[in-house]
């Protein structure tokens, strides 16, 4: 047994560029997305300052001091530096030459509010800065948004104390007093949570630590497919009929496979989890280490065996590369690995929370980023049963190719 | 020449008579497909907890305006059910309407007023507490005017400012219109965004399918000794073979293409086709250069490299910084280019991906070793 484990091992890490590359490929891949494409999307972490150029035609001392407390704001500020224009050609050409964005705010938009009116800011994208112009539309958009229910709310005092009979000068002066009070109450708005160290300054921006595992779970899996194609290989080569005949049973030679293979993606996987641990949690280590340990050996288990089914399934070592990839890619997909299943149907949400993948991704969570979590038997009992159920069906189809 | 169109004939028989490339073809086809079924599927709630500790006819109110909302499902239940779903992944977060929310919002406060408690395995945190927080303002701007119309015209004007700020308007006061270069309001259809994404993925299936399909092209499994010893190379062989593959998966593009077309976006079927064509064509020269890897282990996880790195790098699945040095160098990868379709002129993609299929596809023929 032991021979055939080295011999199996020695099958997949048969040379130093082997070697180099179950280590080295997935440590630069993660350590280029972590500093060079994580940074943009992950929670209080920010895009380098850009510029927005802003033509405001509306002299009002309140929509100056909207733009200045936005500009200040706990979401823009630090992030964006502002170029002030004259026209909206400037505007344009500030656009073209690097800006990312340029907002028009229209003449007399407070008159016209005040009026009972209704206002459209203008906000042209620069197409050639896509990340950018999506962060700052959706923090404006939502700004502005709240904005409106704030114009609104003040509008009701006015026009329904007029309506009522209260006096003009009194209603005008509650209006200003209040729109003033309103909007930098607005600005201020994280102060609604207790707790707000959870959430992005960017609000759509997403935690890290679920992106984190969800790339160690997602590169761990393809990093199983030479593990296919050697198997698949097996026929091919003969290797499997003379270890037969040389008096090792199928289910020593299955086991052989399975745990060299497991011991393969158990060097990446700790590769890995080492490095995004450091990346992502810093200096301290704020997981549970035996979710962590469990998480890695019941994810490079089945993965083995689910390598080992491609291959016995395939008859050449192209076609289960590429049924080992795709049954990767649906499981990511089903598993919330690629689209988190909590913006998933509710049925296809149940199913995911029982897949093979998310148990993974939940149990490995825990075990590098969150000890206080729950889940432990669950997600670890998902695992093993999936890995259980594979086990005699591998074994059967095993025996048969090899008769 | 007439071996390589041989070889070119004799793949491309190859793929659409064998079972793997007509499983692939499908399996392509369903790919593209799968994001136009998200139209037909309505944005699933996000499930979140609701612990009512103040528990005031302000506070249900609050509840009741959340419940209304799409973006969210509340799930009521005692706390320790819900903290145990939330610990569990089952709920994304829940929200807690401390003690004394009524006197607070009543008062013209709303300070430390809620509390999110966000499950460990949440994505959705700032969604939820976006959509939760500004029904809590809302019923605090309401609140506040309604406090603030009292002073002036007693309770019957608290009553009608409270009833109509909570109403709210059809149409909002004051918005945010994003605009093209035009001027005009920016046409970005459900269906168009669909077709993009189902190009993308296209895109990344299709690339996958050249890299295992050439790259893993042996000598002596798929090439004859006898081309061999007629001059022909296997980088000649890759090469033709790479040209087969990539007519055979090009029908694949008919699904987004159509959807461009029904989008409204018709102009762009040509450029995007020659697009598709010539990245699909430089993954065959991609995949020729993988070749040389003598070891098979290093080719399976450079295969699962190439991959990622074309989808991660390339804008396709993620916007990325459109400046800087990782810009400049990730439109290394075809996909770059072909993302970037819609920013720059159609052309000036197309003669990136030339310039990225020539360079790829001549590569294997400098780098190539002495193979026999």
């Amino acid at each position: 047994m032991k021979k055939l484990f080295a011999v199996d091992l020695k099958r997949l890490l048969n040379n130093k560029a082997a070697i180099l590359f179950a280590v080295g490929a997935p440590l630069l891949l993660v350590l280029l997305i972590s500093f060079a494409v994580a940074p943009y999307f992950y929670a209080d972490v920010r895009t380098e300052n850009f510029s927005v150029a802003v033509l405001n035609e509306d002299e009002d001392p309140i929509t100056q001091s909207i733009l200045r407390g936005l500009i200040e704001s706990r979401s823009l500020g630090g992030l964006i530096s502002v170029e002030f224009v004259q026209s909206e050609d400037e505007g344009r050409r500030a656009v073209e030459q690097g800006a990312a964005a340029f907002i028009h705010i229209p003449a007399g938009m407070q008159d016209t509010l005040y009026n009972n009116g209704r206002s459209v800011i203008s906000y042209y994208g620069n197409p050639k800065m896509p990340l950018e112009d999506a962060l700052l539309f959706e923090t404006l958009d939502s700004g502005v948004s709240l904005v409106s229910n704030a114009q609104h709310a003040i509008n009701m005092i006015y026009h329904n104390s007029l309506d009522a009979g209260v006096d003009e000068a009194a209603a005008s002066e509650a209006y200003n007093r209040m729109r003033i009070g309103y909007f930098s109450s607005i600005l201020a708005r994280s102060a609604l949570y207790e707790d707000t160290d959870t959430t992005s300054p960017l609000g759509g921006a997403l935690p890290i630590d679920y992106y984190a595992v969800s790339f160690l779970v997602l590169f761990v899996a393809l990093g199983g497919l030479p593990i296919a194609r050697m198997t698949a290989d097996d026929s091919e080569t003969g290797l499997i009929h003379r270890q037969l005949l040389s008096g090792h049973t199928p289910l020593m030679c299955v086991v052989s496979r399975w745990l060299a293979g497991s011991l393969f993606l158990l060097i990446q996987y700790t590769v890995l989890a080492v490095t995004l641990s450091l990346i992502a949690g810093g200096a301290a280590f704020f997981g549970h280490l035996a979710a962590m340990i469990l998480g890695g050996i019941l994810l490079c288990l089945f993965l083995s065996l689910g390598m080992m089914l491609a291959g016995l399934l395939s008859n050449t070592a192209a076609f289960a590369v590429r049924t080992a990839f795709l049954s990767v890619l649906a499981l990511a997909l089903l598993g919330g690995l690629l689209v988190p299943s909590a913006y998933m149907p509710a049925v296809v949400r149940d199913v995911s929370y029982y897949t093979p993948f998310s148990a993974a991704l939940r149990l490995n969570i825990m075990g590098l980023f969150s000890g206080k979590a729950e889940g432990l038997y669950l997600f670890a009992g998902i695992l093993a049963a999936y890995t259980a159920v594979l086990l005699p069906l591998i074994l059967r189809r095993f025996q048969r190719r090899t008769q | 020449m007439r071996l390589f169109w041989h070889t070119f004939k004799y793949r491309l028989k190859a793929l659409s008579t064998g079972a793997y490339g007509i499983v692939f073809f499908l399996l392509a086809v369903a790919v593209g497909i799968s994001p136009f079924i998200g139209l037909i599927i309505p944005d699933a709630p996000v499930p979140i907890g609701w612990i009512d500790e103040d528990d005031t006819q302000f506070s249900q109110r609050l509840l009741k305006n959340v419940q209304a909302l799409d973006v969210v499902w509340v799930t009521l239940d005692d706390e320790d059910t819900l903290i145990s779903n939330l610990q569990t992944g089952r709920l994304e977060g829940v929200f807690v309407i401390k003690d004394g929310f009524e006197d607070a919002i009543k008062s013209g406060e709303f300070e430390d007023t809620l509390q999110l408690l966000r499950s460990p395995y949440s994505t959705a945190a700032g969604v939820i507490s976006e959509s939760v927080g500004s029904e809590a303002l809302r019923l605090w701007l309401a609140c506040s005017s309604a406090n603030e119309a009292r002073l002036l015209g007693g309770d019957k004007l608290y009553e009608s400012v409270f009833d109509d700020t909570i109403a709210g308007t059809e149409e909002p006061i004051l918005k945010l219109s994003r605009k093209n270069a035009a001027g005009e309001t920016g046409k970005v259809t459900p269906l168009l965004d669909a077709a993009y994404s189902s190009l993308y993925l296209l895109c990344g299936v299709a690339s996958f399918f050249m890299l295992t399909g050439l790259a893993m092209t042996r000598k002596g499994a798929d090439f004859s000794d006898r081309l061999m010893s007629r001059g022909f190379s296997i980088t000649r062989f890759r090469l033709a073979a790479g040209i087969a593959d990539t007519v055979y998966i090009l029908p694949c593009a008919a699904v987004p293409l159509i959807a461009f077309g029904l989008a409204g976006e018709g102009r762009l079927i040509v450029p995007l086709l020659v697009m598709f064509a010539l990245y699909v064509f430089a993954f065959g020269g991609v995949a020729s250069m993988l070749a040389l890897i003598r070891s098979q282990t290093a080719l399976m996880l450079s295969i699962s490299v190439v991959t990622i790195a074309n989808v991660m790098f390339s804008s396709m699945l993620v916007p990325l910084p459109s400046s800087g040095l990782f810009a400049a160098a990730a439109h290394m990868l075809p996909a770059r280019w072909l993302s970037s379709a819609d920013l720059m002129n159609p052309l000036t993609s197309i003669l990136g991906l030339i310039a990225c299929a020539a360079v790829y596809n001549a590569l294997p023929f400098l780098l190539r070793r002495k193979e026999r």
